[in-house]
């Protein structure tokens, strides 16, 4: 590079007027061994940017840090699973409780429509528990003759037994 | 965004991140710890990537807000150099150390020196070759600004440069 283009660039530089090509022409040539004894007090500067740049992060750095990513992003898929296991579990509860209801409901229709009343008119409703009453009355009558005779056969055996004795 | 496409793209900015973490931080480790932290951030981003005109100025930007929380955090003052030099010396192989001679060390006071402001942007342009508009997105200022703090920083060197170099300090 050209001494005069290089002063000329290096007041440009000083003035922020370069571009970053000029600039980079700059510390290519002043980080150089081979440069003009006006400019060597310059040049650690330049050496210092230059050398800056070969600062670098731990080689297993990379590495570190897709490990870390890695995990992190098991650790997210673990907790959605979790996530998705509880929401099942709440359906299923959920589920369960609404059949019982049902079934509950259900339960008690049937159990209401057995205590419905039959009639709407108290007196013919009257009537009818008559009539069924009459109905018991007759059979009880009926029944109660059978008993009467019953009653005649045990006189009959007390009166074996004490001629018997 | 795939962890291919992460590896390939994104990753490769991890030294520009840890040395712009490391020029304030001084500590290898910690400047290591930072750079990940705003890798994992990208990945946890990574499906609204495209809505960041910018990616690599982005990532900057947190590594700078990440740095300067740990600074606080770390009660560390800037203008602290004796404590920082030595967390320096980490990060160099006994080779570079010898290359780190005195002149390079006189040169990283200097810029250590500087204001923050003007810090940042000598080290965004002289060893990072961002454009004044990427560093002005980065550290959130107007590039004019970026372009008059970046001249107050270069005049700043170059009388302090001189100085040094008259006096062999």
């Amino acid at each position: 590079m050209d001494y005069k283009k290089i002063k000329i660039l290096l007041e440009k530089y000083w003035n922020c007027e370069t571009t970053l090509e000029e600039e980079s022409i700059l510390q290519e040539y002043l980080s150089g061994s081979d440069i003009p004894e006006d400019l060597k007090e310059i040049s650690p500067l330049f050496q210092y940017f230059k050398s800056q740049r070969g600062v670098k992060v731990s080689e297993d750095f990379e590495e570190r840090v897709i490990n870390e990513i890695e995990s992190k992003e098991k650790k997210g898929t673990q907790k959605y699973l979790h996530i998705y296991y509880k929401v099942a579990a709440a359906v299923i509860l959920v589920l369960f409780f609404v059949t019982i209801h049902q079934r509950f409901i259900a339960v008690r229709e049937k159990a209401s429509v057995l205590v419905q009343d039959t009639f709407e008119d108290p007196e013919k409703a009257l009537e009818e528990t008559k009539k069924a009453l009459l109905l018991v009355s007759e059979k009880w009558n009926k029944g109660k003759d059978n008993f009467t005779k019953l009653s005649e056969f045990n006189k009959a055996e007390k009166i074996i037994r004490n001629e018997n004795l | 965004m795939h962890l291919k496409y992460f590896k390939n793209e994104i990753l490769p900015l991890k030294d520009k991140l840890f040395r712009y973490a490391f020029s304030y931080n001084k500590d290898k480790s910690e400047s290591e710890d930072i750079v990940q932290e705003v890798f994992i951030r990208l990945w946890q981003k990574r499906k609204n990537l495209d809505k960041i005109k910018n990616i690599e100025a982005w990532s900057m930007t947190i590594t700078r807000n990440l740095t300067f929380d740990k600074l606080k955090a770390n009660r560390l003052e800037f203008k602290d150099l004796h404590h920082i030099e030595d967390k320096a010396q980490d990060v160099f192989n006994p080779e570079q150390m010898v290359e780190q001679s005195e002149t390079l060390t006189g040169i990283r006071k200097i810029i250590d020196s500087l204001s923050e402001k003007q810090k940042q942007v000598i080290v965004l342009r002289d060893i990072e070759g961002h454009t004044y508009q990427e560093i002005g997105d980065i550290i959130g200022i107007d590039q004019n600004l970026v372009k008059v703090t970046l001249f107050r920083a270069r005049e700043n060197v170059r009388k302090k440069l001189f100085k040094t170099d008259q006096y062999g300090l």
